[in-house]
């Protein structure tokens, strides 16, 4: 759930989980730098400061070793000689004019640091005075020296520490890139896995399942195995549904032969007349279905045939069954396909125009890469938003064309797969004057590979 | 066997109820039938008594009808037709290698089934009597591709290829107006004639659609190679020699 106040910057929100993992590791490598940062600028703060204690702490001792050593009319030179910009000495020769020590925390909290480091300061009698801030950059204190004469001492704008981790935020950046890439690198290997479930997620249902290797990390090789056996699952009750009504389709026949003979033995014409149609239409259901599931495991082999033959022969069918078909096109125009399947195919068409658009008329157009076959009729044509439609399994168009014609609304169907198996197309069109045709192209791809056996062949025969 | 005396005819079912329909249909269409389930009361039956045709189903128990087809042209010149439920294509190249001699698919038509068996015991009874002159001989190895110009018709397979090995489609009733003008090459062959040769098959054919057939062969054949030439007022002349293979 995204906050509110989020909504407006949701746009900005990636949609890959490439993306949103990219944001999600660019955003912590930025926390964790910046976070580091104020933690160790703090902690080399600190040490710096302490570190600058503690050397003045040493300087101050040492002023006062040497103080202590030598004789009083010198002192007062030598404590200028110790002198540096940071830090200056003066000797006081009367103990009268020394200060109280300071009453604020930072200057108790110097003093104390700087017995820490050298307690040799304690019995000197150390005071110091500071402002209020800390650490104390400006101060001044005194120590007492053995004659019991005062070594004064002072500080003005002690140089802040810088910390060395600033001179390094090049590299520091350089590094933080490095990793991110780095860990998109990462990401891209941990998302493939789930970029080959989408692709074989998506050509489920379009053909033989799609196994996925279970490769990835855990959770990943989980969902493909799962994906894998869910797959197999489905194939199996697909395969059974199948098989199942190819069996009774394939036993209807048995009964559908006998049905035909005891018809011949009917004694009116017309009864016999009556029941041979009903059995046509039986079988041509039981046919229509063997055809469609057998489908996609026709054995039938493409070969070399001649295709105005082919749709002559249904024509000239059609016309001794009394229908209105016509031919128009080439006498001869060889391809490479599987007569069986396109016989089939066009007999589908063709007797759909018959029985739905009054006759057909089939013209074939011979092109550069495809022979396009239109089988024309004209009947009321189909509404657009059924052109795909009209190609599902068992569709019908009950509201404009039923006329009690029966029929599975496979005819179509098996049309398009005999179609797509010769790698062709088939499509349908509405003509203006009204009518429908149905346009199936075929592909000559294969032609040129077919050329040389064929002359080898010329030279045997003739 | 004499044309004029009654054919007997096996059949070979496992069906029983459609082993007494066959045979119903035989017997009311003058033939003489006996029906037996597999491939040995097949064998049985033909020990006993001779048979002018054997009708023989593919789907049985036991011995599938191809091998009994198989095995029975191995020592018989009888006549098979194969009857099979698959109604492919596929089962009938199968059966006629199996030395089938013709093949009827399940479901079929009484009056198509009829139609098949007398041709079939025409072609028989026309080469056995006469000795005829080779074309179509029964139960003998395959010899029924015929080529003529470059063309070649596999007449087992129903299958007619050009001068380039690309499959010309024919419809039955164009198959064997082919045949029959092959069988009767270089011959002027009358309307009344073609129709007779050709009616086993055609159910109701008369003069004008034997001319409607010629034309539709001729143009699959290829109208420039003029290979069926017309005869003004008498028929038609199949014009090229045919080989035998």
């Amino acid at each position: 759930m995204t906050p509110p106040l989020l909504h407006r910057w949701a746009h900005l929100w990636p949609r890959s989980l490439i993306g949103r993992l990219g944001v999600v590791l660019f955003g912590a490598v930025l926390l964790a730098v910046i976070g580091n940062a104020i933690v160790l600028v703090q902690a080399e703060q600190d040490y710096g400061d302490e570190t600058q204690t503690w050397h003045i702490a040493e300087q101050v001792e040492t002023a006062g070793h040497v103080l202590s050593a030598i004789q009083p009319e010198r002192r007062a030179a030598v404590a200028d000689s110790l002198s540096s910009p940071f830090l200056t000495f003066t000797w006081v020769p009367n103990p009268a004019e020394r200060a109280n020590q300071g009453d604020n925390p930072a200057s108790w909290l110097l003093r104390h640091e700087m017995i820490e480091h050298r307690p040799a300061l304690a019995g000197l009698d150390l005071r110091l005075r500071t402002g209020t801030e800390t650490p104390s950059k400006t101060f001044d204190g005194d120590l007492r020296l053995t004659d019991g004469s005062i070594l004064r001492f002072g500080a003005t704008d002690l140089p802040a520490y810088v910390p060395v981790l600033y001179a390094q935020l090049g590299s520091i950046a350089l590094l933080s890139i490095g990793v991110l890439l780095m860990a998109l690198f990462l990401v891209q290997t941990l998302a493939a896995p789930l970029k080959m479930l989408v692709k074989a997620a998506d050509a489920v249902g379009n053909g033989p399942p799609v196994f996925i290797p279970a490769r990835g990390p855990q959770e990943i090789r989980r969902v493909a195995l799962a994906f894998n056996a869910m797959q197999r699952r489905i194939d199996r009750l697909i395969t059974s549904r199948t098989e199942a009504l190819a069996a009774v389709s394939h036993d209807m026949r048995t009964p559908i032969g006998r049905l035909r003979l005891r018809a011949g033995f009917l004694s009116s014409a017309e009864e016999r007349a009556a029941f041979d149609s009903d059995l046509d239409e039986m079988e041509g259901m039981v046919n229509d279905l063997l055809d469609y599931l057998g489908g996609e495991e026709d054995p039938e082999r493409p070969r070399r045939t001649d295709l105005p033959a082919l749709l002559s022969t249904l024509v000239d069918n059609a016309v001794d069954a009394g229908h209105a078909a016509r031919y128009d096109g080439p006498d001869r125009l060889p391809l490479t396909l599987r007569p069986l399947g396109m016989r089939r195919a066009f007999s589908n068409i063709i007797n759909n125009a018959i029985t739905y658009g009054g006759g057909a008329r089939v013209t074939v157009r011979d092109t550069a890469k495809a022979a396009v076959v239109s089988i024309s009729d004209d009947g009321p044509g189909i509404p657009e938003a059924q052109f795909e439609a009209v190609f599902e399994p068992f569709h019908r168009l009950e509201e404009s064309r039923n006329r009690g014609t029966g029929g599975t609304g496979l005819g179509l169907t098996i049309a398009r797969q005999a179609v797509t198996r010769e790698g062709g197309s088939i499509a349908l069109k509405n003509r203006p004057e009204g009518g429908l045709t149905v346009i199936v192209s075929i592909p000559k791809q294969d032609e040129a590979a077919q050329k040389p056996t064929q002359k080898i062949a010329r030279h045997t025969l003739s | 066997m004499n044309s004029l005396s009654i054919a007997r005819i096996l059949l070979v079912e496992d069906d029983p109820a459609m082993r007494t329909l066959i045979l119903r249909v035989l017997k009311e269409n003058g033939f003489e039938a006996t029906g037996v389930r597999d491939g040995r009361d097949m064998a049985d039956a033909l020990g006993q008594g001779s048979y002018d045709l054997v009708l023989l189903d593919v789907m049985l128990p036991g011995q599938s009808g191809l091998d009994i087809c198989r095995e029975l042209r191995r020592t018989s010149q009888v006549p098979i037709i194969m009857v099979s439920a698959h109604g492919e294509e596929i089962d009938m190249v199968l059966g006629l290698e199996m030395g089938a001699d013709d093949y009827v698919p399940k479901p079929f038509r009484a009056k198509e089934l009829l139609a098949r068996i007398r041709a079939l015991l025409r072609r028989a009874g026309h080469n056995g009597a006469g000795g005829g002159n080779g074309a179509g001989s029964i139960g003998s190895a395959p010899q029924d591709v015929m080529v003529f110009a470059g063309w070649r018709l596999d007449r087992r397979r129903r299958e007619l290829t050009d001068p380039d090995g690309v499959a010309v489609d024919l419809s039955g009733a164009e198959h064997d107006l082919l045949v029959s003008f092959l069988e009767n090459r270089q011959r002027v062959i009358g309307r009344e004639r073609l129709l007779e040769l050709s009616r086993a098959r055609l159910g109701e054919v008369n003069d004008r659609s034997i001319d409607v057939l010629v034309s539709r062969l001729r143009r699959k054949l290829g109208d420039e190679n003029r290979l069926i030439r017309t005869v003004r007022g008498v028929g038609y002349i199949f014009t090229a020699d045919v080989i035998l293979l």
